[in-house]
């Protein structure tokens, strides 16, 4: 439709989502996203971002700074718990391949007690060893065509290429995973989220509440950006994930902020408060 | 009649036993392996360190440890010594195609093998210091004849040390002699004890009581009365050691794998011609195995060409098999990878590491696919498809072990799906015990030391710099105290203080103090772990 024509007859604005909606549903027609099963974080914010959930049988990309901390692997780790109770519900107990980074870097090496504890059996996942990623990439496609997997993992550390790379590097393994329907989840530093269905980015995010309730000690709290989402929209949010039940959930991290008593933030009460000089000014004020 | 001409070296282990259980256990004591004999302990091998407090083979256990208070004692395993002793006579076949494993040592005929190594010395002289490397402290003995060789090797002085490494004074080889003829053979023989001749003890005693303490008093002596008064055993044993008469030991060889061949009168070089030769072999291959009632974990085909050359691919299977569909799965790709290049003129399939299996199929064909489809299990036919992709090796599980030190309560080991149905309870079941307080998701291999501030000796600290970033500490619960395990670790480990620590921007360490302040000890800090 010409521009100007458009400005001489205004189309309604109900119109107008209506014909997206409709341009939408025949892009995922022929994208066949129509078939893939999404898979609900059960946290509404983020589900309505994602279209309905955590496309299955896709290629996704999780990105965030691996030396520093373990929020990437924690994340990558209840998302599969996540997976693993959705096909335990179908009754089959898939195998999850995890292609570590090199176990004598930084990043370290899977710890199965760790693990177990997350709520993930350790005896499920199969780890390929690997120092190369760049070996790791050439046998995702490998690994992904192998369909009875419940997801694969590959971490690709710091591995510098080319924005043409990384996109021929999605689009291969989304052919693989479309194949074998197996879900991958690409674990490593930023790089161009063109291609993939989703990228997030993941962070820790402080959880000053924990501090003073010890039972809230062992959940974890992400500070979470969906970069892209296929057939959603981008979105950000703060997360937090407990591995005893296995349930996500958003978390406000300025209402908790105000409901915690300053005092309540000492270590064990042993620690005098001087010792709290480190804390992001947001949370303090 | 004399005997051909032989090259014989002997090498004698004498320590053999002590170095296994070095290899195995990291003892720093002293050794000994000790045997009952009529209800008393007794000493039955050493090692050096041992020795050289004098105690001797043949001791009481009660006088050995008289003479050294912190000897440590392990059972003496002669079964495990011939094992060992089979494997070095393998090993030594680099040398030789001639090796045997003796009673306690390795007997190689070098004859018409020394130049390829650049002559005698220096054959000696890569043997000794491939098993001083090893830990093995050999003696070694070369003669013209297997009775020689033995003889010097367990009777001689030792007159040259062969080193591993300039410095070190302990892993040394003993040179006893190189004797390469005849020659000057009786003049190295005529000192040895005549316990070197390997006769009977009664008659070595008999002996004794006539006078005759060393070779050399024999040799000289008339033929008959010796025969008459020990036996004909003595001069035969004497005529073999001199080399007058034919001495020999059986060699042993390597076990061959089990092996179906395809030879084609024209070389072939289509793709269908290809895939149906690796079907042939697969399908005589199983049916060889199926014959010998045997199990195979390892199947390696090889082709070669018109022009002589050998190719070869392995393909590993994480369970004995020996179902052809598996087989034929797990060979489907490889005509892929299979260059026809002029023509293929030869191919086979050998079988490794086969194990015995029941002839299930026979017998009870309803059982049979239980044990020999990988379809019923999908978990073994994924690991089998990942390690022909990926490479043996490559692919492994995540095991627990018992033990409260972090880094050593975890194993990779190789996906063995005979235990598999009993693993998925194993971390559950030990993981209860291991988790009573948090573990992190990601463990470091090796803890790295990180430059922590705590305020007070014992505290959780407050700040610490890691990879030359800071890191401020908002939380910390702890500590979790774990100790090395004292009767195992080297004497100066320290026992490790674990606290779980949240920075300001959320992220989670396992961080710990080695050493304890209260002790005296200084301590160290380490970053051992992240949490999600």
């Amino acid at each position: 439709m010409p521009i100007g024509k458009a400005a001489k007859h205004p189309v309604s604005k109900e119109k107008k989502t209506h014909s997206l909606l409709n341009l939408r549903h025949q892009l995922a027609l022929m994208e066949g996203r129509e078939q893939s099963v999404r898979l609900p974080f059960g946290v509404d914010s983020l589900d309505h971002a994602l279209a309905g959930g955590l496309s299955l049988g896709r290629v996704h990309l999780i990105t965030g700074n691996m030396l520093g901390h373990g929020a990437v692997s924690g994340f990558a780790v209840a998302l599969i718990r996540h997976l693993q109770t959705h096909f335990q519900k179908a009754d089959s107990n898939k195998p999850v391949v995890w292609c570590p980074a090199n176990q004598h870097g930084a990043t370290g090496m899977l710890y199965g007690h760790g693990l177990a504890a997350a709520g993930l059996d350790p005896s499920h996942i199969l780890v390929v060893e690997s120092p190369n990623p760049a070996r790791r990439l050439a046998a995702l496609e490998d690994i992904a065509r192998t369909d009875g997997l419940a997801a694969v993992i590959v971490e690709y550390d710091g591995m510098q290429k080319s924005a043409d790379y990384w996109m021929r590097l999605a689009r291969r393994a989304q052919l693989a995973a479309e194949a074998g329907n197996v879900t991958v989840l690409l674990l490593g530093a930023p790089i161009p989220p063109a291609g993939f269905e989703t990228a997030w980015h993941i962070a820790p995010s402080p959880d000053l509440a924990a501090c003073s309730n010890p039972a809230l000690a062992g959940r974890s709290i992400w500070h979470i950006q969906l970069q892209r989402a296929r057939g959603g929209q981008p979105h950000q949010c703060h997360l937090s994930w407990y591995p005893n039940s296995g349930v996500f959930e958003t978390f406000d991290q300025r209402t908790q902020a105000k409901t915690t008593p300053y005092e309540d933030l000492s270590v064990q009460g042993r620690l005098p408060l001087t010792a709290l000089s480190g804390l992001p000014s947001k949370a303090v004020a | 009649m004399p005997a051909p001409y032989r090259h014989i070296l002997y090498l004698r282990f004498p320590y053999l036993s002590a170095s296994r259980i070095r290899r195995h256990y990291d003892a720093d004591s002293p050794l000994a392996m000790i045997q009952q004999s009529r209800g008393i302990d007794m000493v039955a091998a050493l090692c050096p360190r041992a020795m050289a407090q004098g105690i001797a083979v043949g001791m009481r256990l009660a006088d050995a440890r008289a003479l050294c208070p912190n000897l440590a004692t392990y059972d003496f395993d002669p079964a495990a010594d011939q094992a060992d002793l089979y494997h070095l006579a393998l090993w030594a076949q680099r040398y030789s195609p001639l090796t045997a494993p003796d009673n306690d040592g390795v007997v190689l005929d070098i004859a018409g093998a020394e130049h390829l190594f650049g002559g005698v010395r220096s054959l000696l002289a890569d043997c000794a210091r491939r098993l001083c490397h090893s830990g093995l402290k050999p003696v070694m003995a070369t003669a013209p004849n297997y009775a020689a060789a033995w003889a010097l090797a367990h009777y001689g002085r030792p007159r040259q040390r062969f080193m591993a490494a300039p410095k070190e004074e302990g892993d040394a080889a003993m040179m006893v002699a190189c004797l390469t003829s005849r020659a000057r053979l009786r003049h190295h023989l005529a000192p040895l004890p005549v316990a070197a001749l390997r006769l009977e003890p009664a008659v070595t005693a008999q002996m004794y009581r006539a006078g005759l303490r060393v070779i050399g008093d024999i040799i000289g002596l008339a033929r008959a009365p010796l025969t008459a008064r020990f036996g004909a055993g003595l001069l035969q044993r004497l005529d073999q050691a001199l080399g007058d008469c034919d001495d020999s030991f059986s060699p042993i060889s390597r076990p061959q794998p089990l092996c179906v061949y395809r030879h084609f009168a024209e070389p072939i070089a289509a793709a269908e011609d290809i895939g149906l030769m690796i079907c042939h072999l697969a399908k005589d291959m199983a049916a060889l195995l199926q014959q010998a009632r045997l199990a195979t974990r390892r199947l390696r085909l090889c082709w070669q060409y018109v022009d002589g050359m050998v190719f070869a691919k392995d393909i590993h299977l994480s369970r004995p098999s020996r179902d052809l569909a598996l087989f034929k799965r797990l060979l489907a790709n490889m005509d892929e990878s299979i260059r026809p290049e002029f023509g293929i003129e030869n191919s086979w399939m050998q079988a490794y590491d086969c194990s015995p299996l029941a002839p299930l199929d026979d017998a009870l064909p309803h059982l049979a696919g239980h044990w020999d489809r990988a379809d019923e299990d999908p978990y073994a036919g994924l690991v089998d498809r990942l390690v022909s992709r990926l490479g043996y090796g490559a692919v492994v599980r995540l095991a627990p072990r018992d033990s409260w030190q972090p880094e050593a309560a975890q194993s990779l080991e190789l996906p063995d799906l005979s235990r598999l149905c009993c693993d998925n309870r194993r971390w559950l079941s030990t993981s209860s015990c291991q988790t009573a307080s948090p573990r992190p998701i990601r463990l470091l291999a090796h803890p790295q030391p990180v430059n922590a501030t705590a305020l007070l000796p014992d505290h959780p600290p407050v700040r610490f710099v890691w990879r030359r970033k800071i890191y401020n500490i908002i939380h910390a619960t702890g500590p979790e105290r774990i100790g090395p395990v004292w009767w195992r670790a080297p004497k100066d480990s320290l026992t490790r203080d674990y606290f779980r620590l949240r920075d300001d921007h959320g992220a989670g360490f396992w961080v710990y103090r080695e050493g304890l302040p209260e002790r005296g000890e200084r301590p160290v800090w380490y970053i051992h772990g992240f949490f999600a």
